[in-house]
């Protein structure tokens, strides 16, 4: 049995390579059928992904594995070592709000050694 | 047969940038953010407005939070900002929107994300006219 494709990326915990993601994620995206106003959403749930992610991380990279669906959604699925700084709240709290809304699934953990997140987006 | 020039040795330490290598620089790495124009308006009506452009997030909103703190403006100071030509919100630029002691800010004109983004955040109000 073949493993459904997935993509992997990496990037430095800076900020500023948020928009490299988003632009990765929006390819993907626009392979698998998103229409022009999902793959913006897509672009902004990745980078509160990240955002949240950077904050609480160690320094080290942050890793995105995106599970494209062609036809169906994309799940996409964040790690980063755990820091020992902890989340701005009342920007997660945004961006809770804001995820909650443009996804059809999210979460966000802190458990153990590494910070995890992740969503799903339907194509419909 | 000509072939087109390589890229050229950067000049050294001190040197300005040949004009053709300044705009190269400038496609490959625009500012993120960019205040386009600041209008004071009258001082008896105290009113400042502000017109943003370009995409507003992590990397960008602290430099509207530099400028918008570099005013130094009263905490009741009403600040209208025009944000019709962001082309990307997200939480860390909204923060920079509500952060508190920053004046009052409403937002008089606003890109489709960034009204969607108000909208979904329960922010909407920003975008109504000011109490008279």
């Amino acid at each position: 049995m073949v493993d459904p494709p997935t993509v992997q990326i990496s990037i430095p915990a800076d900020i500023a390579y948020f928009r490299a993601v988003r632009l990765a994620v929006g390819a993907v995206a626009a392979t698998i059928g998103f229409h022009v106003e999902a793959i913006e959403d897509l672009r902004i749930a990745v980078d509160e992904l990240s955002a949240s992610l950077v904050e609480v991380g160690d320094g080290g990279d942050l890793r995105f594995v995106v599970c494209p669906e062609p036809g169906r959604g994309v799940r996409i699925e964040a790690s980063v070592a755990r820091g020992p700084k902890d989340l701005d709240q009342e920007r997660f709290e945004l961006s809770q709000r804001i995820l909650s809304v443009i996804t059809d699934d999210h979460g966000f953990e802190l458990s153990g050694a590494f910070a995890t997140a992740w969503l799903e987006r339907q194509v419909t | 047969m000509t072939s087109a020039p390589g890229p050229s040795a950067p000049p050294p330490d001190g040197e300005p940038l040949p004009p053709n290598d300044r705009i190269a620089r400038q496609r490959v790495a625009p500012d993120p953010v960019q205040i386009v124009s600041m209008e004071v308006g009258d001082a008896a009506q105290g009113v400042v407005a502000l017109r943003v452009s370009g995409e507003l997030d992590a990397l960008s909103a602290p430099l509207l939070a530099r400028h918008l703190d570099g005013l130094d403006l009263a905490a009741d100071q009403l600040i209208q900002l025009d944000l019709g030509a962001v082309s990307f919100i997200d939480s860390s630029g909204l923060r920079e929107l509500v952060a508190p002691a920053r004046g009052l800010i409403r937002v008089t004109a606003a890109s489709d994300v960034v009204r969607r983004i108000l909208e979904i955040t329960g922010l909407e109000e920003m975008m109504s006219p000011p109490p008279s």
